[in-house]
């Protein structure tokens, strides 16, 4: 049977062929599932600021089911049945108390760190982790008052951009000419794609810029149950490492100014540090490197995206961005074809930032109203106070 | 500050992390052509650090009698001098497009037109219609 067919089956169902459970979502908040307390979402009775909110905490719990590409009818028709149930149960959450719970992950995550840095910073229990609704690839820290704040996006957004890059890489890796034996003959495969490869990634990026209804996202589907536990063990490497990261400005920065290039440099090879202790299977320098890299490339292009759609002056270059990794990765390097496949990754973002430079910035700025159009833009949360 | 001018209360995400570039003249921005009429106070910055690579600050915008409100989105989208990532009022939040800060800018006039209106009617003297 389906996973999602059956509203009383158990929130934690056996995945199929077709359909995968990702356990490091948001599990936890299945858990009234098929309870009769939770009613058929009614959009009419919630305002449009709680409107908003429910439709970004579906987008989170939808995401606790990921569609392989051997996804059939059947499991596609379950998925959609689930996803409705998802949006019941954001619409209980935010009717019951409108706050948004430190999941699973992040709880997980954020002990994790905590006992690696615990003997020679005792002060780290201090040290409090605050879920934002900010529909943003985002943490902030405030050294003064201990507080690390995380987008609740953030983990579900990097989680569908490391899908997609795994299930293109499968499929150029398939789509690779035979007699192209190279190494990068899988990039090489890409580039004759780059615009399949390019156009579901730019959604996720215009998204952070457009208020897009997240509940429309697309959802990219996994290639594999392998290719989704990479892109899974990619996403814990970057989230731990952006944690990692607002962690040494808190425990070594409080007292300095903002921005300054050595004290992120800093902060990037702290938690680079933190990231190789951390207890995960995985976690090692040649796993790192290429999730890293994958993760600074689409922040510089993300962010060369945002002055494009907002009509500022476009630095493709982001060398801001682009060289902090460099400092940390480049002196690590082990295993030759974890190296060449390093370079492969690097060479994936560049395909993607090649199609959308050639594209310009007219092109670019289309491409994102027809995204806005395609996905949808909830309306502003304005004068609720009115309604309230 | 002209006393018939509506203020609003905005803040913004900015990318970048240099916040001492912001504001180089000081900690007011006039808005003159175009712009002439808006006037954007900076406030305070955010005390913290952000991966999302950005600072967060406040800003108080001053809008004279009919100052239409894209042109004073525009304003504040210079007076900052570059990318706005996103916006929040008080009683509402946006996208840093032009169309988003308008609306935001707008609602927000909306609701400071109504605070003053909310005063007894021998001080009510508020702006006249604003264009669009």
């Amino acid at each position: 049977m389906s996973p999602m067919a059956d509203p009383d089956a158990s929130p934690d169902p056996p995945p199929s062929a077709g359909v995968l459970i990702d356990g490091d979502s948001h599990l936890e908040l299945l858990g009234p599932w098929a309870s009769p307390d939770v009613p058929p979402y009614a959009a009419t009775a919630f305002t449009a600021a709680e409107r908003r909110r429910i439709h970004l905490l579906h987008y989170l719990l939808r995401g606790n089911f990921v569609l392989t590409v051997a996804a059939d009818d059947e499991d596609v028709a379950a998925f959609m049945d689930g996803s409705r149930r998802c949006l019941d149960l954001a619409a209980h959450y935010v009717r019951d108390d409108g706050a948004l719970p430190v999941p699973d992950w992040l709880e997980a995550t954020d002990a994790g760190i905590k006992d690696i840095l615990r003997p020679d910073h005792p002060a780290v229990d201090d040290v409090r982790i605050t879920v934002t609704w900010d529909q943003r690839i985002y943490a902030r820290s405030r050294p003064r008052s201990r507080e690390i704040l995380v987008s609740a996006v953030t983990r579900a957004h990097l989680r569908s951009l490391n899908v997609w890059f795994w299930t293109s890489w499968n499929h150029a890796m398939r789509a690779a000419d035979p007699k192209d034996t190279g190494k990068l003959a899988t990039i090489r495969a890409m580039l004759r794609n780059s615009e399949g490869f390019t156009l579901p990634l730019l959604a996720f990026l215009v998204s952070v810029y457009r208020d897009i209804d997240l509940s429309r996202l697309p959802c990219p589907r996994a290639w594999d149950a392998e290719s989704f536990r990479l892109a899974s063990l990619w996403t814990a490497m970057q989230t731990t490492f952006v944690l990692a990261h607002e962690y040494a400005h808190v425990l070594l920065h409080g007292d300095h100014p903002l921005g300054s290039p050595r004290l992120e440099a800093e902060a990037d090879a702290f938690a680079y540090r933190v990231l190789l202790a951390f207890d995960r299977t995985g976690f090692t320098p040649d796993g790192v490197r290429p999730a890293l890299r994958w993760y600074f490339r689409l922040l510089a292009i993300e962010r060369s995206v945002g002055q494009v759609i907002n009509s500022h002056p476009v630095d493709w270059i982001q060398e801001d961005i682009q060289c902090r990794p460099l400092a940390f990765l480049h002196p690590t390097v082990g295993d030759p074809n974890a190296a060449y496949f390093d370079a492969a990754v690097g060479n994936a973002a560049m395909v993607a930032k090649h199609f959308l430079r050639e594209a310009g910035p007219e092109r670019i700025r289309e491409y994102s109203k027809d995204i806005c159009a395609e996905f949808g833009t909830l309306a502003r949360p304005t004068h609720d106070r009115r309604a309230e | 500050m002209d006393q018939s001018a509506t203020t609003v209360r905005l803040e913004l995400e900015l990318e970048g992390t240099d916040a001492h570039l912001l504001f180089a003249d000081g900690d007011t921005w006039l808005g003159s052509g175009p712009y002439a009429g808006v006037t954007v106070r900076l406030l305070e910055r955010e005390e913290g650090h952000g991966f999302g690579l950005s600072i967060v600050v406040t800003v108080l915008v001053s809008i004279g009698v009919n100052v239409a409100s894209n042109v004073v989105a525009d304003a504040v989208r210079s007076a900052a001098g570059r990318l706005v990532i996103r916006a929040r009022g008080r009683h509402g939040a946006s996208d840093g497009s032009a169309e988003g800060l308008e609306g935001l800018v707008e609602d927000e006039r909306d609701a400071a037109e109504a605070d003053r209106t909310a005063v007894p009617e021998d001080l009510s003297a508020g702006p006249g219609p604003r264009s669009r």
